[in-house]
């Protein structure tokens, strides 16, 4: 079935939509750091975007069996483009979310339309392993948009990350623990 | 213990030793602390350009002539004067050449330029962000136009004897103003009335030429389309397919720049696998000047200006360089002369 016969969401709905995801994101994102043991000027890993090169070792070289990097995106920087480069093939035969056109291996990223020809995409964070695909494909013909994120609640903020030993681009830093994100803004 | 089987216990100690420090051996070996080996993900999880975009050598009918360093920590802008002297916008200022590459003046900007456009008679038009400022042929500043609209965010301008036409992506509309700053009319906008499906800029990359046939050129890089309009703001005609293909646009949102060679052939550049092609008017693939393997693959989209004598003149942002381009024999976009132009 094409994406187009799905229900279109209405431009206001979408806004309120957007709103309340953004709401959501700021309550999970404010429990994560309640329920996780935080003592004052402690610091934390994260992953600045800037640097990283989406190399694949996130996926592989955490400790934990299913690591806590995971694919993030930003709403304001994304273009929500029919044909989204994160979302599809390099060359897709179609732009349907069949699996031969779809990019992400474990099907994590949901693609909603908007309004035409715009569409709407989110990260299923249960699905998302952090290979980095994704962001590759949106950082070399797109905004960049998506991009890799230590998840708080999942980190075990190890002395010494196996990840950030393992990073060829230097892009792990240790960051205040109130402050834990490096998100993207819009230039 | 009888003798015998002291010697097999012993055997068998030996055997656990040499089997515990062959698993050791394997450990250390396998162990990758500094990611050495890589990712160790399947090939699924592998994002593959390599071979997307393969360039059949006949098809580069244009050759490097000469390459400059624009100076410049972040070149975005580049133009043409009548008189071939280049110019380049970035870091808060315009710099400009000679047509050989020699640096010939510098003049500074109150922000960021965005784009830039001179004029037959030397006027510079430079987007700064949201708008429009006007300087005559030696540099001084000669107005400041206001924004169109609250998003207004300009990529492109071209200047025609009588009217100069602005790229406004953030509103995603072309404006078509009077030289002396009047605004005319939007050109561009969805019109289900007048069968204009919109321009689509998913990103800041919205540029627009005036063709030889008196119709402007302009991009709808979320189309992967180059639409035609008439001044009065109709649209003409449109081409472009979506692909990877070198006779289509790759990617979410190209071509990103447009420029007219003296013929009315289009020159189109695409970012991702930067790619630099000439397209007939009606948009058949006439040759490619450079691809990806000499331009890179980046987001960053090359501007392209074209000079009197049809040389085209590419800003390289990613190697920061001015790179010239002239018909050659086909077979590729280097050439064994390029060197700095103005040695
Ligand atoms: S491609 Fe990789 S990083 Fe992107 S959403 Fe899928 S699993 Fe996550
Ligand atoms: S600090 Fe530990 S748990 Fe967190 S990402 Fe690094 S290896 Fe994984
Ligand atoms: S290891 Fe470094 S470069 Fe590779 S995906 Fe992780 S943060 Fe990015």
């Amino acid at each position: 079935m094409s994406d187009h016969e799905t229900t279109p969401i209405p431009r206001r709905g979408f806004m309120r939509a957007a709103a309340r995801a953004a709401c959501a994101l700021g309550i999970g994102g404010g429990a994560a750091y309640l329920v996780a043991p935080r003592t004052p000027g402690e610091r934390v890993w994260q992953i600045d975007p800037e640097k990283c090169i989406a190399c694949g070792n996130c996926a592989t070289y955490c400790v934990l069996r299913e690591s806590a990097v995971k694919c993030v995106h930003s709403f304001a920087m994304c273009g929500y483009c029919e044909l989204c480069t994160g979302f599809f093939n390099p060359s897709p035969n179609d732009l349907t979310t069949a699996a031969e056109n779809v990019l992400c291996p474990t099907g994590a990223i949901v693609r909603r339309f908007v309004e035409d020809p715009y569409f709407e995409y989110t990260i299923d964070q249960n699905l998302c392993i952090g290979c980095g695909k994704c962001v590759k494909g949106c950082k070399m013909f797109g905004n960049g948009s998506l991009y890799l994120q230590v998840i708080h609640d999942r980190c075990l903020n190890c002395n010494q990350c196996s990840i950030a030993a393992a990073c060829p681009s230097e892009a792990w830093v240790r960051v205040p623990a109130a402050r834990p994100h490096l998100w993207k803004k819009v230039t | 213990m009888t003798a015998r089987g002291a010697i097999s216990t012993r055997a068998a100690a030996g055997l656990i030793v040499f089997l515990a420090l062959v698993a050791a051996v394997v450990a250390v070996a396998l162990h990758d602390p500094i990611g050495r080996r890589g990712n160790r993900l399947g090939r699924d999880f592998a994002y593959e350009t390599k071979d997307l975009r393969p360039i059949p050598p006949d098809l580069i009918r244009y050759a490097e002539r000469a390459a400059f360093d624009a100076g410049l920590a972040v070149p975005r802008a580049i133009a043409v004067d009548a008189g071939d002297k280049i110019y380049v916008a970035g870091d808060r200022a315009v710099v400009w050449f000679t047509t050989h590459g020699a640096p010939a003046g510098a003049r500074a900007l109150d922000g960021e330029p965005t784009c830039l456009a001179v004029g037959a008679d030397g006027t510079w038009h430079v987007g700064l962000g949201g708008h429009v400022e006007v300087f005559d042929p030696a540099g001084a500043r000669a107005a400041a136009w206001t924004p169109h609209g609250a998003r207004s965010y300009i990529t492109a301008i071209a200047a025609a004897p009588d009217a100069i036409f602005v790229a406004d992506a953030g509103e995603r509309l072309v404006l078509l103003y009077r030289p002396d700053g009047a605004f005319v009319r939007p050109i561009g906008g969805r019109d289900a009335a007048r069968a204009i499906p919109g321009l689509v800029v998913p990103s800041p990359f919205l540029d627009l030429a005036m063709g030889k046939d008196g119709l402007l050129r302009v991009t709808n890089p979320g189309r992967r389309k180059v639409e035609a309009y008439s001044l009065e703001g109709d649209l003409c005609f449109a081409w472009g397919e979506a692909g990877a293909a070198i006779d289509r646009f790759c990617g979410c949102c190209n071509p990103v720049h447009l420029a007219v060679l003296p013929d009315g052939a289009l020159v189109a550049a695409e970012k991702g696998l930067a790619t630099v092609k000439v397209c007939e008017p009606d948009g058949a693939l006439r040759c490619v000047v450079a691809g990806p393997d000499l331009l890179g693959e980046n987001a960053l989209g090359c501007d392209v200006a074209v000079d009197s004598r049809g040389r085209i003149v590419v800003l390289d942002p990613a190697a920061k360089k001015v790179r010239i381009f002239e018909p050659a024999p086909p077979g590729g976009s280097r050439s064994q002369e390029t060197g700095s132009a103005h040695e």
